[in-house]
Formats: C-alpha cells, sequence, structure tokens
C-alpha cells in the first residue's frame, strides 16, 4: 500500500531532522573551513588572515616556482615508488598469511602491530636505523663489506628510506584488507582449476587474481590518495631535505602558511593537490568498475 | 518527529552551553593581572618555567594588587601558531617572548605595541645596557616595537685538557685555527679537532659574515653569495673537512657533532652560548674541562648574535603594568637570575660587570666582547625560506658531503634560484625590513 503524501513528507523532514546535527557540525568545521581556504587561495593572506585580492597569482606561481615543481616530481616519484611497491609486498604477504596452521592467528596478530604504532614513534625508530654511524642497517652493511650509507642526508637515497619507512606500516594494513579478501575466494574455483591442471601461478591469475580484484583496486586506490598527500616521514624524518630530495606537495602546503605564513599560497598548493587527487581517484574508480 | 526536534533542540543547547564556556574566568575583585607567555622547549628554555615563576612572585610582591598569569608549558613548535589563535580571536598575552623571526610577522601586520614611549617615560631603563645589534632589531620604520630579552652567541668551547696537552690557546683567526687543529691533532692524536654542523646553514652566516660577505644587499633585494667574500668562505668550511682534514666529514653526512663531543673525538666545538648552561649536565665527564672563547676572526670578528625580545601586544589592555613587568623583568638583577636558573646568557650587559655575577659564571668572562661582535641575520619575512630552504637544499646539501664538489659553481648555480625567489617575493608585497628604515 502506498504511503500518504503526507506521512511520507513528514518521514523525510523527520529524518532530515535527526541528521541536521552531524550535517550542521560537518558544514560547520569542514565545509566552510573548505570554503573559506579556497577563497584564501586567491589571495595574498598573511598568517594573522589580513588578506588582498590577488587573483590566479598563487596558482601561477605554481607553474614558475622550482620548489614546488620540485614537490610536485618528488610527489610523483613517491607514488610512482610506493604505490606498487606496496601493493606487491601487502599481496605477498596476505598470500603468506592466508595458510592455517597452529600458531597463524598469533602471526596475523603480530604482524598487524606495525599499524598500531604511532607513525612519529615508527619513524623515530627508523631514524635509529638508519643512522650513518650506529645504525643496525649500516652495521650489517659494514661486515659485508660496504661503505656506510647515509640514509637520510643523502639525496640518492633519502626518498628510498622514506618510501621504505611508510611500507613498514602500510603494507601491515593493506595485507590485512586483501587477506580478508582472499579468504572470500571460493574453494571450488580453486578445485575446478586444479582440475584443469592449472599449476600455483595459473590458480593465482585466473583465479585469485581476478577474484579479489575489487579489493585490489581499492588498496590502489587508497594507497595512491596517501601517496598523494604524504607528509608525516618527511617531516618527521628529513624536513624535505637534502637538497629537496624529499620535499612533497602536502610539506609545501605546510611550510608555506607556517614557517613562511603565505596561507594563500598554502591554500592554493592545497586545492591544487586536492584536484589531482580528485582526478585521479575518479579515474582510478572508473578503471576499478570494470572489475566490479 | 518529536524526537527528532528534540535532538535538534538538544544540539543547539550543547553549542550555546560551548559558546558559553569558552570565555576566560573573572578576574579577582581589586586584582590587576598581567599575562605572559614564552614558550618551552629548546637551549635551556625548559628551566624557564622556574624562573619566570620567580619573576612573576618577584614583581607581584613589589607590585601590591598585582597578577602576573604565567604561561610557560607550550611547546617552541606550537608557539607562534597558539599565538597566532590568541591573535586571531582579538585576546592575545600582554607581553610575550617572540623569536626575532616570530617579530616580524607580528610587525608586518602591526600587532605590536610601540614601546617608544614607555622607555621615554621610565628613566631605570636604559637601551644603552642592551647590544646595539638587538636593539635595532627590535625597530620597524621609526617605531621600536620590541626590547632585548636573551641573545644567543656563537663561540667556540674547547677543551681545556687537551688545549694544555697540545700547548695551544683558543685561535684568534682563521690561520690560527688550522694551526690550532694541526698541533692537536699531533700532539693528542685527535683525528678531526674541530667540529661543527657542516651542512647547517645558521652556522653559515657567521663564516660569510666573518670573510666580510653578506647574504643580501642592504635593502634586501639582491642575493649577494656570488661575490668573492661568500663563496670564499663556504669554499674555506669545505676546505676545513677535505684540505685541512680537520674536521670529520661525517658531520656534512649526518653525523652527530654530540656524539662526538660526547665520546672525545672533538677537542672543540663551534657551538652557542645557550648551551652553556647545559654543558655540565650532558657531559658530566667534561666537567671543569671545558672552556669557551670568541670564535676565530676572518678578514673580522663577527658572531650571529639574535634571540628573543619581549614585546608587547597592541591589544593589551594594561599597557602600563605590562611595561612594568617587562622593565623588571630586563632588570641586571633579574637577568643574572635568568642566567643563575638556565645557564643562558643575559642581554642586559650590565649583568656581566655585576661581581656576583663575575663569581658565578666565569664561562661568559669574555663573552661580553662576542656578543658586542654580534650581529643578526635581516629580519625579512622570507630570510627563513631562502636561507634555512633554498640555500641550505640547493647549495650545503650538494656541497658539503662531496669531497670534490665545486664550491664556486654550486653557489653560483643557486644564485639565480634564489634571486627569482627574492623577486618575487618583492613582486608581491610592500617593503618590510624589521630593524631598517624603510627608504
Amino acid at each position: 500500500m502506498r504511503k500518504p503524501m503526507r506521512a511520507k513528507w513528514s518521514e523525510g523532514v523527520t529524518g532530515w531532522l535527526f541528521l541536521s546535527p552531524a550535517v550542521g557540525i560537518i558544514f560547520l568545521c569542514v565545509a566552510v573551513p573548505a570554503l573559506v581556504a579556497f577563497a584564501l587561495s586567491f589571495t595574498q593572506c598573511s598568517r594573522f588572515l589580513s588578506a588582498h585580492w590577488a587573483g590566479l597569482d598563487n596558482y601561477q606561481r605554481m607553474f614558475t616556482d622550482v620548489v614546488t615543481a620540485k614537490a610536485f616530481g618528488n610527489t610523483l616519484f613517491y607514488l610512482a615508488a610506493f604505490v606498487p611497491l606496496n601493493l606487491a609486498l601487502s599481496l605477498g604477504v596476505a598470500l603468506l598469511l592466508n595458510r592455517e596452521f597452529r600458531g597463524m592467528r598469533f602471526i596475523r596478530s603480530v604482524y598487524f602491530v606495525p599499524v598500531a604504532v604511532s607513525g612519529v614513534v615508527a619513524i623515530s625508530i627508523f631514524r635509529f636505523l638508519f643512522n650513518r654511524d650506529n645504525g643496525p642497517v649500516n652495521a650489517v652493511l659494514g661486515t659485508l663489506g660496504f661503505e656506510p650509507i647515509s640514509w637520510l642526508w643523502d639525496s640518492r637515497w633519502a626518498m628510498w628510506a622514506v618510501v621504505l619507512i611508510t611500507l613498514w606500516k602500510s603494507t601491515a594494513f593493506f595485507s590485512i584488507i586483501l587477506l580478508a579478501a582472499l579468504q572470500d575466494v571460493q574453494k571450488e574455483l580453486y578445485e575446478a582449476a586444479a582440475v584443469d591442471g592449472a599449476g600455483w601461478a595459473g590458480r593465482f591469475l585466473h583465479v585469485t587474481l581476478p577474484s579479489i580484484m575489487p579489493v585490489v583496486m581499492v588498496v590502489i586506490t587508497l594507497s595512491s590518495i596517501g601517496a598523494f598527500r604524504v607528509f608525516e616521514p618527511m617531516f618527521v624524518l628529513t624536513r624535505g631535505g637534502p637538497s629537496y630530495s624529499t620535499h612533497t606537495v602536502a610539506l609545501e602546503a605546510y611550510n608555506s602558511a607556517f614557517a613562511s605564513g603565505e596561507i594563500g599560497y598554502s591554500s592554493a598548493v592545497s586545492f591544487a593537490l586536492l584536484a589531482i587527487v580528485l582526478v585521479a581517484t575518479l579515474a582510478l574508480n572508473r578503471v576499478a568498475r570494470r572489475f566490479e | 518527529m518529536k524526537q527528532a526536534i528534540l535532538i535538534l533542540i538538544a544540539s543547539a543547547g550543547l553549542f550555546v552551553l560551548l559558546g558559553l564556556m569558552r570565555r576566560e574566568p573573572r578576574a579577582e575583585r581589586g586584582v590587576q593581572t598581567v599575562e605572559f607567555w614564552t614558550y618551552s622547549g629548546g637551549g635551556s628554555a625548559n628551566r624557564s618555567f622556574r624562573f619566570w615563576n620567580e619573576v612573576a612572585r618577584g614583581f607581584e610582591a613589589a607590585n601590591p594588587g598585582v597578577k602576573v598569569r604565567t604561561v610557560t608549558d607550550i611547546n617552541q613548535g606550537n608557539y607562534l601558531q597558539m599565538l597566532t589563535t590568541r591573535f586571531i580571536d582579538g585576546n592575545p598575552p600582554d607581553v610575550f617572548i617572540a623569536d626575532d623571526g616570530m617579530t616580524v610577522p607580528l610587525n608586518q601586520d602591526g600587532l605590536l605595541m610601540p614601546l617608544d614611549s614607555f622607555i621615554a617615560k621610565d628613566p631605570a631603563y636604559r637601551t644603552d645596557d642592551f647590544p646595539a645589534s638587538m636593539v635595532r632589531d627590535g625597530y620597524v620604520g621609526e617605531a621600536r616595537c620590541t626590547i632585548p630579552w636573551y641573545g644567543g652567541f656563537g663561540c667556540l668551547v674547547y677543551r681545556t685538557d687537551l688545549f694544555a696537552q697540545a700547548g695551544v690557546e683558543p685561535p684568534n683567526t682563521w690561520n690560527e685555527l688550522i694551526t690550532v687543529c694541526k698541533a692537536l691533532q699531533e700532539k693528542t692524536g685527535v683525528k678531526y679537532p674541530l667540529g661543527l654542523e657542516a651542512n647547517g646553514p645558521f652556522w653559515m652566516w657567521t663564516w660569510v659574515w666573518q670573510n666580510g660577505g653578506d647574504v643580501l644587499s642592504p635593502d634586501c633585494r639582491r642575493v649577494t653569495i656570488d661575490t668573492p667574500e661568500f663563496i670564499g668562505a663556504v669554499q674555506f668550511v669545505h676546505d676545513l673537512i677535505y684540505r685541512y682534514e680537520v674536521v670529520d666529514p661525517g658531520f656534512a653526512k649526518g653525523s652527530s657533532l654530540n656524539d662526538a663531543w660526547s665520546s672525545g673525538k672533538a677537542a672543540m666545538m663551534i657551538n652557542g652560548g645557550w648551551m652553556f648552561g647545559q654543558f655540565d649536565d650532558n657531559y658530566p665527564q667534561w666537567k671543569g674541562k671545558w672552556e669557551a672563547a670568541p670564535l676565530p676572526a676572518g678578514r673580522q670578528r663577527a658572531s650571529f648574535y639574535g634571540g628573543q625580545h619581549l614585546v608587547m601586544a597592541r591589544a593589551s589592555r594594561r599597557p602600563d603594568l605590562a611595561w612594568r613587568f617587562m622593565a623588571y623583568a630586563t632588570s641586571p638583577q633579574v637577568q643574572k637570575r635568568w642566567t643563575d636558573i638556565t645557564g643562558s646568557p643575559p642581554s642586559n650587559l650590565r649583568t656581566f660587570d655585576l661581581p656576583e655575577f663575575k663569581r658565578d659564571h666565569p664561562h661568559f668572562a669574555r663573552m661580553k666582547d662576542a656578543i658586542l661582535a654580534g650581529r643578526n641575520n635581516p629580519l625579512v619575512p622570507f630570510v627563513a625560506e631562502l636561507w634555512y630552504g633554498r640555500f641550505g637544499n640547493l647549495v650545503l646539501d650538494r656541497v658539503m658531503p662531496d669531497k670534490n664538489a665545486n664550491v664556486a659553481g654550486a653557489v653560483r648555480d643557486a644564485q639565480g634560484s634564489l634571486q627569482k625567489m627574492v623577486d618575487g617575493y618583492w613582486a608581491r608585497h610592500e617593503y618590510f625590513v624589521q630593524g631598517r628604515r624603510a627608504p
């Protein structure tokens, strides 16, 4: 039986009334600041918010400033290094964890620990590990006859050190997501593939991968968004150096706002990054739909 | 529906309640309150909590009916941000400590109270008692907006036992520095006698000034790093590492100066006077075995000298009381207590002449000269990005770890990028250089 119009209207209003406190908070704390920041991106604005109109100057400046260009380049490099490595490692670990034997639950729990460790704590641990003079990494390399490497002070190595640190944390998280997907793959498909004579590689390529592809796309999308926005390891570990080799877009936005006090430029950089992330996410979503 | 309306009303009530709670507590009747802020962390500032409480109680005792509310527990990294929030809220502290880098954005937006009239009315406050370079830093055009609170200077900290063993005195010139290092290498077996932060831009100011160079022209519009004096200074530091081999190349590749000093691998190091108070705590093994001397001179004697200023917010509700607090805190006796408690140097030069100061702080015996030879980097809004960002990344990070680096080439390569940044800044902003008269 169809509900009368009045009841439908009342139901709709009630729904909105229930939602309104949450919507109000989101509007005040997210939408309004975002709109203000967008408006500020068209101004020259000091940290104390005295602003004057600058039109598209801040956006134009992004294309001419060498350090900002370097930041965009580094962010893309980080993305290109991190996303495939993260996927490969997470998938590899998930496949290893997708077995049943005594103690496996414990191993899975232990493997999840990096996710629970605070980012700054993890980075501090790696700072010790990568210490040039007393760090265990160089100690091991030293026993193999290598010269000590200045992991965090050499522009050839610093970005790779940061990639390694972020992989340590992210692999633990994404492998658990992929493990859940692997456990949902129907056993009958493997049995059928085995009957057809498929080996390990065949089963992986023709059964496992197609079955978990939607989750793989989620992993790629989430890790890409994270890679575009990467900030914490650079901020704590290298401050973007040496020679700007770990300077990323998020760090450029932060430095512009809080070190140089250029709120307008920082907002413009942030919105440029947002636009790139949105386009990339939409493109990835489009690709992901093919696998649904 | 009714339930939803009730939830809405309750939520609105909660917001109103939160809004009412944000107001500051009511002041006690008949008591005038002055609010003071400083930050914790860095140098020896962790002990400043004890010091500022003592100052506040001393000021209250001398001024009945006055209460000083001190806020001393804000981390240095968050300090400017917290201040910014209070300024935007229209409710800044009356008096606060501001690093000279912080005074620039505050002055740029006209948020600091000009102090000339207060200074003119107060015969006890004598501007001549404070280092001229730091006084000059407090000017914005014709108006003086800060008074020196505490200045840090560079100095040579050395191990007296090793110097005695080698039979050498602290070097007075760059040439003597090399000679002394060679003598220490020969007679004490210390491989790399001199410790310094080889690729830290901060100390490079001093080397450049000592060699007669500078980073910017006086009007701060032209980058002057391509001069022979500037390039010569960077080359000299590079030579100390790779040509004279008296500085550990590891310092340019992430090795810790702290570790080197602690383990006795360095016989002297370039450090700041702000660390004196911590040496005996951090390195008890060298207690009674270290001393400090002014930095050796190049073509001229120069040292970094800058630090913290006391400032009053233009929006202060009790400016006269705020000024009295500022003047009290910078008096010689109170400044001596600052050194007693924190080990950091006083900015009031009369403090150095107090007999009890000479008795209690012998390490500062030669430091008044270092302060008087001190100068600061230009206080222009883009200086941090120019020097610590671009110069550090584009030049020092490239040349200092590399034995075969072409120093002059790297500096000249960076010149264009740095000049472009400065030109871009001036194209977007009005003239603002603190400590200089606007043209």
